[in-house]
């Protein structure tokens, strides 16, 4: 049981910013929900090189590296804690857990399958359970016509922290001069959607 | 500019805003409120009354209470300093000739010469450096005033000089980098700076080492006034080095030489530029504060001198403490008299 919730708690770790895409699930026509990750975006972009993205796709992986931006409390060890602690409150039957570990056992260690088959119809209501703070709060919404400065109180140190932060996210550096006119989520969508450097 | 030396323009139930003597050359002023300490609805509008309506929009956009706050107790406080710190220099002679009235002319001799802070009016400069707008006027030669602001959820200061660009930043200090110090370092400041902090082994030592750093190249920055994509964070050193030099001290005065401050320009390497005087300071306990003025008057070669530093906790309208010289104003670097 220890093993499957450290297995889960490791794979959740991994992968902090695919949660969001969660929120969306698509039914697919076995009525299994077929979610779409990063990492398998990655591979169809990584078919494409050079290719710009798609502006939508942007908007939402920005505003996404942005919430959590937000929401990281680097005291309290990040995102993942609240997930943690659903996880431990979980109550998961002997049985289950024999089963989730067979089908564990199935799979190569951090394949990607193991990933959408196994993972994903378990985190999706921990992914609803941590959106649950969301609704209400007094958070600042995160809007595709978000102002960093006047909407989200960001001053210049947090600016720069989330440019690093999208650097990451799409793999290219943003140089200095460009990163000095990204005031609004807009505005990094535009650029990084102009860019065909971004993954 | 209006000078209504003589009117009082906010509410008579406020009392007037007093003067303070205009920083002289080298010395430098730094004002700072704590939002949580100004609570009162009615001095928020008092405050609101000072802005011009474009200000006023600004802070409407502004999304929620804390930021409209936050927002409109900066330009309150921009606005009541530099009327402050301009008064003094109007002259009686120059009040006559505006006034119009007998009854005017006496009032000089009872009030102080104040500017109006509502009247100000501002502009940026081809950067977007915010920079004072003085009307032209035969009569009144405006001050060389310089001022910037910075500010925090919990301070919001201002740095006024004479003759000199001055860039002022504030952090908190308990304030947490959400990325990790040393990959945000290599990404952004100068080898010299990642291997100082790489050097430092305690996490939270290097984290305010971090913060001090941070905000003495933004104040630097801000200073030169051209931007930070003109002045990537990653193109100048800050160093610091102890004084060897030692100074006569004015009894009354308090020089603190922890150390001195130079900026090095990657572009010129070896050519330590001395034109800037620095201060980091910590502020009311809770704060890191970095100022820094751009004087010409410093002869590269020679030693700094000392920044002469005035501090003041204020809440327009109702209190100011010069708090220079006390537990409120902790001097970490630079040479800094106050």
């Amino acid at each position: 049981m220890a093993a499957v919730r450290e297995a889960l708690l490791k794979r959740l770790r991994v992968n902090a910013t695919s949660l969001s895409l969660l929120r969306n699930p698509k039914p697919s026509l076995n009525g299994l929900f077929a979610l779409t990750f990063n990492a398998v975006h990655r591979r169809f972009s990584d078919d494409v090189m050079g290719s710009f993205l798609d502006k939508s796709e942007v908007t939402d992986r920005v505003v996404s590296v942005v919430k959590n931006f937000q929401k990281v409390d680097p005291s309290k060890g990040g995102v993942d804690v609240g997930v943690a602690d659903f996880l431990g409150k979980m109550r998961v039957e002997q049985q289950e857990c024999d089963l989730l570990d067979s089908i564990y056992d199935e799979y190569p260690k951090d394949s990607e399958d193991l990933h959408m088959h196994l993972i994903s119809p378990i985190l999706f209501p921990v992914a609803v359970f941590s959106a649950l703070p969301e609704l209400g709060s007094d958070e600042p919404l995160v809007t595709p016509n978000a102002h960093f400065q006047n909407d989200l109180g960001l001053d210049s140190l947090d600016t720069v922290e989330v440019v690093m932060a999208l650097e990451e996210e799409f793999g290219f550096e943003i140089p200095d001069n460009e990163a000095d006119k990204i005031s609004t989520i807009n505005h990094a969508v535009e650029f990084i959607a102009s860019h065909p450097q971004a993954k | 500019m209006n000078i209504r030396c003589c009117q009082r323009n906010f509410s008579s139930a406020l009392p007037p805003l007093v003067p303070i003597q205009l920083p002289s050359p080298r010395e430098t002023h730094f004002w700072y409120i704590l939002p949580d300490e100004v609570k009162s609805v009615a001095l928020l509008n008092r405050y609101s009354e000072l802005l011009s309506p474009c200000e006023r929009e600004n802070v409407n956009r502004m999304s929620g209470d804390q930021l409209k706050k936050r927002a409109l107790l900066a330009r309150a406080l921009v606005r009541t300093t530099i009327a402050r710190c301009s008064g003094v220099k109007c002259n009686g002679l120059l009040a006559m000739r505006k006034c119009l009235s007998a009854k005017h002319v006496f009032g000089i001799y009872q009030t102080n010469c104040e500017i109006n802070p509502r009247s100000l009016k501002f502009r940026k400069n081809i950067y977007g450096k915010p920079e004072v707008e003085w009307h032209k006027d035969d009569n009144f030669s405006p001050p060389p005033l310089h001022f910037n602001i910075s500010h925090t959820s919990s301070m919001i200061a201002c740095g006024v000089t004479i003759n000199a660009p001055i860039g002022i930043d504030v952090e908190e200090k308990q304030r947490k980098l959400k990325n990790n110090i040393i990959a945000f370092a290599q990404r952004y400041f100068s080898p010299y700076e990642v291997k100082l902090l790489t050097s430092i082994s305690d996490p939270e030592v290097r984290r305010q080492e971090f913060i001090k750093l941070w905000t003495l190249k933004e104040a630097y920055v801000k200073a030169l006034g051209k931007g930070f994509s003109a002045m990537p964070f990653k193109t100048f050193t800050i160093q610091f080095r102890t004084s060897t030099l030692r100074r006569f001290h004015l009894p009354g005065n308090s020089v603190s030489e922890a150390s001195e401050v130079i900026v090095e320009s990657s572009n010129d390497p070896g050519n330590l530029t001395n034109n800037c005087l620095f201060a980091l300071l910590e502020v009311a306990g809770s704060h890191y504060a970095a100022i820094c003025v751009e004087n010409d008057e410093i002869v590269r070669g020679e030693a700094n001198t000392p920044m002469k530093l005035t501090v003041r906790k204020t809440i327009p309208f109702v209190e100011d403490v010069c708090v220079s010289g006390t537990d409120a104003v902790l001097p970490l670097r630079g040479i800094i008299e106050q």
